[in-house]
Protein backbone atom coordinates (compact mmCIF):
# COMPACT_ATOMS: atom_id res chain seq x y z
CA UNK A 1 0.00 0.00 0.00
CA UNK A 2 2.76 2.33 0.84
CA UNK A 3 4.29 2.30 -2.88
CA UNK A 4 1.62 2.62 -4.07
CA UNK A 5 0.64 5.92 -2.26
CA UNK A 6 3.92 7.72 -2.30
CA UNK A 7 4.18 6.83 -6.53
CA UNK A 8 0.93 8.85 -6.83
CA UNK A 9 1.73 11.34 -4.38
CA UNK A 10 5.28 11.16 -7.11
CA UNK A 11 3.01 11.03 -9.75
CA UNK A 12 0.65 13.81 -8.93
CA UNK A 13 3.24 16.17 -7.81
CA UNK A 14 4.64 15.80 -11.26
CA UNK A 15 1.26 16.49 -12.85
CA UNK A 16 0.77 19.49 -10.76
CA UNK A 17 4.16 20.49 -12.44
CA UNK A 18 3.71 20.26 -15.51
CA UNK A 19 -0.13 20.86 -15.90
CA UNK A 20 -0.92 24.82 -16.41
CA UNK A 21 -4.59 23.94 -15.76
CA UNK A 22 -6.10 24.40 -12.10
CA UNK A 23 -9.54 24.16 -12.86
CA UNK A 24 -11.38 21.32 -10.54
CA UNK A 25 -11.94 19.31 -13.65
CA UNK A 26 -8.58 19.11 -14.48
CA UNK A 27 -7.28 19.14 -11.07
CA UNK A 28 -9.58 15.65 -10.70
CA UNK A 29 -8.79 14.38 -14.03
CA UNK A 30 -4.99 14.44 -13.25
CA UNK A 31 -5.08 12.88 -9.99
CA UNK A 32 -7.30 10.06 -11.43
CA UNK A 33 -4.30 9.62 -13.63
CA UNK A 34 -1.89 9.56 -10.92
CA UNK A 35 -3.87 7.07 -9.25
CA UNK A 36 -4.74 4.69 -12.62
CA UNK A 37 -0.66 4.68 -13.21
CA UNK A 38 0.44 3.59 -9.84
CA UNK A 39 -2.00 1.07 -9.49
CA UNK A 40 -1.42 -0.24 -13.14
CA UNK A 41 2.44 -0.34 -12.31
CA UNK A 42 1.59 -2.30 -8.77
CA UNK A 43 -0.15 -4.45 -11.00
CA UNK A 44 3.00 -4.75 -13.29
CA UNK A 45 5.41 -5.30 -9.96
CA UNK A 46 7.49 -2.90 -10.53
CA UNK A 47 6.69 -0.64 -7.62
CA UNK A 48 9.54 -2.45 -5.63
CA UNK A 49 12.84 -1.47 -4.46
CA UNK A 50 14.11 -1.67 -8.00
CA UNK A 51 11.61 0.21 -9.35
CA UNK A 52 10.83 3.02 -6.97
CA UNK A 53 14.26 2.92 -5.10
CA UNK A 54 13.11 5.97 -2.74
CA UNK A 55 16.21 5.19 0.07
CA UNK A 56 18.35 6.45 -3.07
CA UNK A 57 16.17 9.01 -4.48
CA UNK A 58 15.60 11.23 -1.31
CA UNK A 59 19.47 10.79 -0.25
CA UNK A 60 20.38 11.62 -4.26
CA UNK A 61 20.38 15.36 -3.11
CA UNK A 62 23.11 14.94 -0.92
CA UNK A 63 25.55 13.94 -2.64
CA UNK A 64 24.38 16.47 -5.93
CA UNK A 65 26.87 18.90 -5.05
CA UNK A 66 29.89 16.76 -5.19
CA UNK A 67 28.67 14.72 -8.81
CA UNK A 68 28.41 18.40 -10.22
CA UNK A 69 31.72 19.46 -9.42
CA UNK A 70 33.32 16.27 -10.72
CA UNK A 71 31.42 16.55 -14.03
CA UNK A 72 32.88 20.16 -14.28
CA UNK A 73 36.08 19.11 -13.27
CA UNK A 74 36.28 15.82 -15.77
CA UNK A 75 34.78 18.34 -18.39
CA UNK A 76 38.02 20.00 -18.32
CA UNK A 77 40.36 17.34 -18.13
CA UNK A 78 38.67 15.33 -21.05
CA UNK A 79 38.45 18.78 -23.17
CA UNK A 80 42.46 19.24 -22.60
CA UNK A 81 42.74 15.49 -23.85
CA UNK A 82 40.81 16.38 -27.17
CA UNK A 83 43.20 19.30 -27.69
CA UNK A 84 46.26 17.16 -27.49
CA UNK A 85 44.88 13.26 -28.62
CA UNK A 86 48.40 12.14 -27.92
CA UNK A 87 48.73 12.51 -24.80
CA UNK A 88 45.42 9.49 -24.33
CA UNK A 89 46.94 6.35 -23.26
CA UNK A 90 43.45 4.48 -22.50
CA UNK A 91 43.08 1.69 -19.79
CA UNK A 92 40.43 -0.90 -18.71
CA UNK A 93 39.98 -1.29 -15.07
CA UNK A 94 38.07 -3.15 -12.79
CA UNK A 95 36.75 -1.51 -10.10
CA UNK A 96 35.44 -3.43 -6.39
CA UNK A 97 32.35 -2.26 -5.54
CA UNK A 98 31.37 -1.67 -2.07
CA UNK A 99 27.24 -1.45 -2.87
CA UNK A 100 24.88 -3.84 -1.02
CA UNK A 101 21.70 -2.81 -3.41
CA UNK A 102 21.05 -3.30 -7.13
CA UNK A 103 19.59 -0.30 -7.47
CA UNK A 104 22.75 1.59 -5.89
CA UNK A 105 25.66 -0.79 -7.86
CA UNK A 106 23.84 0.66 -10.86
CA UNK A 107 23.87 4.13 -9.50
CA UNK A 108 27.30 3.70 -9.40
CA UNK A 109 27.72 2.16 -12.61
CA UNK A 110 25.99 5.56 -14.13
CA UNK A 111 27.77 8.21 -12.30
CA UNK A 112 31.15 6.97 -13.69
CA UNK A 113 29.26 6.87 -17.25
CA UNK A 114 28.28 10.59 -16.13
CA UNK A 115 31.63 11.87 -15.49
CA UNK A 116 33.23 12.17 -18.74
CA UNK A 117 36.76 10.32 -19.23
CA UNK A 118 35.43 6.68 -17.88
CA UNK A 119 32.70 4.81 -18.87
CA UNK A 120 31.12 1.92 -17.39
CA UNK A 121 31.28 -1.55 -20.01
CA UNK A 122 29.86 -4.08 -18.00
CA UNK A 123 28.83 -4.65 -14.79
CA UNK A 124 29.48 -7.52 -13.06
CA UNK A 125 27.00 -8.14 -10.37
CA UNK A 126 28.14 -11.38 -9.15
CA UNK A 127 31.47 -10.32 -7.96
CA UNK A 128 29.99 -6.52 -7.94
CA UNK A 129 32.81 -5.15 -10.14
CA UNK A 130 32.23 -2.81 -12.11
CA UNK A 131 34.59 -2.47 -15.58
CA UNK A 132 35.59 0.50 -16.62
CA UNK A 133 37.29 2.29 -19.70
CA UNK A 134 39.32 5.49 -19.05
CA UNK A 135 40.84 7.75 -21.55
CA UNK A 136 44.05 7.84 -19.15
CA UNK A 137 45.07 6.67 -16.03
CA UNK A 138 44.35 9.99 -14.56
CA UNK A 139 40.88 9.15 -14.37
CA UNK A 140 41.20 5.99 -12.08
CA UNK A 141 41.09 8.12 -8.99
CA UNK A 142 37.63 9.92 -10.71
CA UNK A 143 35.96 6.45 -10.68
CA UNK A 144 37.05 5.67 -7.25
CA UNK A 145 33.14 6.57 -6.03
CA UNK A 146 32.59 4.24 -3.31
CA UNK A 147 32.32 6.55 -0.44
CA UNK A 148 30.24 8.85 -2.02
CA UNK A 149 27.68 5.97 -3.61
CA UNK A 150 27.76 4.07 0.43
CA UNK A 151 26.43 7.56 1.67
CA UNK A 152 23.23 6.52 -1.02
CA UNK A 153 22.88 3.75 0.87
CA UNK A 154 23.09 5.32 4.47
CA UNK A 155 26.31 4.02 5.42
CA UNK B 1 11.95 39.85 -16.69
CA UNK B 2 8.14 39.39 -14.85
CA UNK B 3 8.00 42.65 -13.45
CA UNK B 4 8.55 45.84 -15.14
CA UNK B 5 11.57 47.48 -14.93
CA UNK B 6 14.50 45.16 -14.60
CA UNK B 7 16.04 44.24 -10.93
CA UNK B 8 20.11 43.99 -10.17
CA UNK B 9 18.73 40.28 -10.35
CA UNK B 10 17.31 40.53 -13.68
CA UNK B 11 20.74 41.66 -14.81
CA UNK B 12 22.74 39.37 -13.14
CA UNK B 13 21.33 36.20 -14.06
CA UNK B 14 21.02 37.61 -17.56
CA UNK B 15 25.21 37.93 -17.85
CA UNK B 16 25.49 34.71 -16.20
CA UNK B 17 22.83 32.77 -17.94
CA UNK B 18 24.20 33.90 -21.47
CA UNK B 19 28.02 32.76 -20.10
CA UNK B 20 26.66 29.33 -18.74
CA UNK B 21 25.14 29.19 -22.59
CA UNK B 22 28.60 29.96 -24.41
CA UNK B 23 30.79 28.34 -22.36
CA UNK B 24 28.30 24.74 -22.79
CA UNK B 25 28.09 25.64 -26.43
CA UNK B 26 31.78 25.78 -26.28
CA UNK B 27 32.14 22.63 -24.48
CA UNK B 28 29.43 20.76 -27.43
CA UNK B 29 32.21 22.13 -29.67
CA UNK B 30 34.93 20.49 -27.95
CA UNK B 31 33.15 17.45 -27.56
CA UNK B 32 31.86 17.19 -31.51
CA UNK B 33 35.97 17.66 -32.06
CA UNK B 34 36.70 14.89 -29.97
CA UNK B 35 34.55 12.46 -31.84
CA UNK B 36 36.73 13.31 -34.82
CA UNK B 37 40.20 13.45 -33.30
CA UNK B 38 39.90 10.60 -31.14
CA UNK B 39 41.05 7.34 -32.00
CA UNK B 40 38.57 4.21 -30.96
CA UNK B 41 34.77 3.94 -30.48
CA UNK B 42 35.47 4.14 -26.38
CA UNK B 43 37.74 6.74 -26.60
CA UNK B 44 35.18 8.66 -28.47
CA UNK B 45 32.31 7.98 -26.03
CA UNK B 46 34.28 10.41 -23.94
CA UNK B 47 33.80 12.95 -26.21
CA UNK B 48 29.92 12.50 -26.37
CA UNK B 49 30.20 12.62 -22.27
CA UNK B 50 31.14 16.33 -22.75
CA UNK B 51 28.04 17.19 -24.87
CA UNK B 52 25.90 15.27 -22.53
CA UNK B 53 27.12 16.65 -19.61
CA UNK B 54 29.00 19.96 -19.58
CA UNK B 55 27.34 21.11 -22.90
CA UNK B 56 23.71 20.14 -22.12
CA UNK B 57 24.16 20.93 -18.58
CA UNK B 58 25.52 24.51 -18.80
CA UNK B 59 23.08 25.29 -21.77
CA UNK B 60 20.09 24.16 -19.35
CA UNK B 61 21.73 25.69 -16.65
CA UNK B 62 21.66 29.24 -18.39
CA UNK B 63 18.14 28.60 -19.99
CA UNK B 64 17.49 27.98 -16.55
CA UNK B 65 18.71 31.32 -15.62
CA UNK B 66 17.08 33.09 -18.06
CA UNK B 67 13.72 31.20 -18.09
CA UNK B 68 10.84 34.39 -17.84
CA UNK B 69 8.24 31.74 -15.19
CA UNK B 70 8.65 29.05 -13.33
CA UNK B 71 6.60 26.75 -15.66
CA UNK B 72 9.70 26.91 -17.78
CA UNK B 73 11.54 26.36 -14.96
CA UNK B 74 10.16 23.28 -13.86
CA UNK B 75 10.12 22.07 -17.67
CA UNK B 76 14.24 22.70 -17.98
CA UNK B 77 14.85 21.07 -15.22
CA UNK B 78 12.74 18.00 -15.58
CA UNK B 79 14.47 17.90 -19.23
CA UNK B 80 18.11 18.00 -16.83
CA UNK B 81 16.64 15.09 -14.66
CA UNK B 82 16.08 12.88 -17.67
CA UNK B 83 19.53 13.47 -19.48
CA UNK B 84 20.68 12.88 -16.23
CA UNK B 85 19.44 9.33 -16.09
CA UNK B 86 19.41 8.70 -19.93
CA UNK B 87 22.55 9.70 -21.17
CA UNK B 88 25.05 7.62 -19.62
CA UNK B 89 22.73 5.04 -20.16
CA UNK B 90 22.76 5.13 -23.79
CA UNK B 91 26.47 5.24 -23.50
CA UNK B 92 26.73 2.42 -21.32
CA UNK B 93 24.58 0.59 -24.18
CA UNK B 94 27.08 1.67 -27.09
CA UNK B 95 30.21 0.57 -24.79
CA UNK B 96 27.95 -3.43 -24.41
CA UNK B 97 27.15 -3.01 -27.94
CA UNK B 98 31.36 -2.70 -28.97
CA UNK B 99 31.97 -5.39 -26.13
CA UNK B 100 29.82 -7.59 -27.63
CA UNK B 101 30.68 -7.05 -31.26
CA UNK B 102 34.39 -8.14 -30.49
CA UNK B 103 35.82 -4.63 -30.27
CA UNK B 104 38.94 -4.27 -28.63
CA UNK B 105 39.71 -1.03 -26.95
CA UNK B 106 43.26 0.09 -27.70
CA UNK B 107 45.13 0.26 -24.71
CA UNK B 108 48.55 2.09 -23.34
CA UNK B 109 48.94 -0.71 -20.47
CA UNK B 110 47.56 -4.43 -19.77
CA UNK B 111 44.23 -4.69 -17.96
CA UNK B 112 44.73 -4.04 -13.95
CA UNK B 113 43.12 -4.77 -11.14
CA UNK B 114 42.22 -2.45 -8.99
CA UNK B 115 39.92 -1.86 -5.98
CA UNK B 116 39.33 1.10 -3.72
Amino acid sequence: MRPILISTLLMYGLWLALSDQYTPLFLSLGAGSAVGVSLIAYRMGVLDAEGLPLSILWRLPRITAWLVWEILKSNIIVGRYILNPRAVAPVVMRIKATQKSKAALVTHANFITLTPGTVTIAVNEAQNEILVHGLSRAFLDEAMMNPQINLLEGK
Amino acid sequence: MTEMGSSTWDIIRFCIGIACLGIGCLLTLLGAIGMLRLRDVYQRMHGAGIVDTGGAGLVLFGLLLLSPDWQTSVRLIMIGAVLVFTAPTATHAIARAARFAGIRPELAHEEKETSS
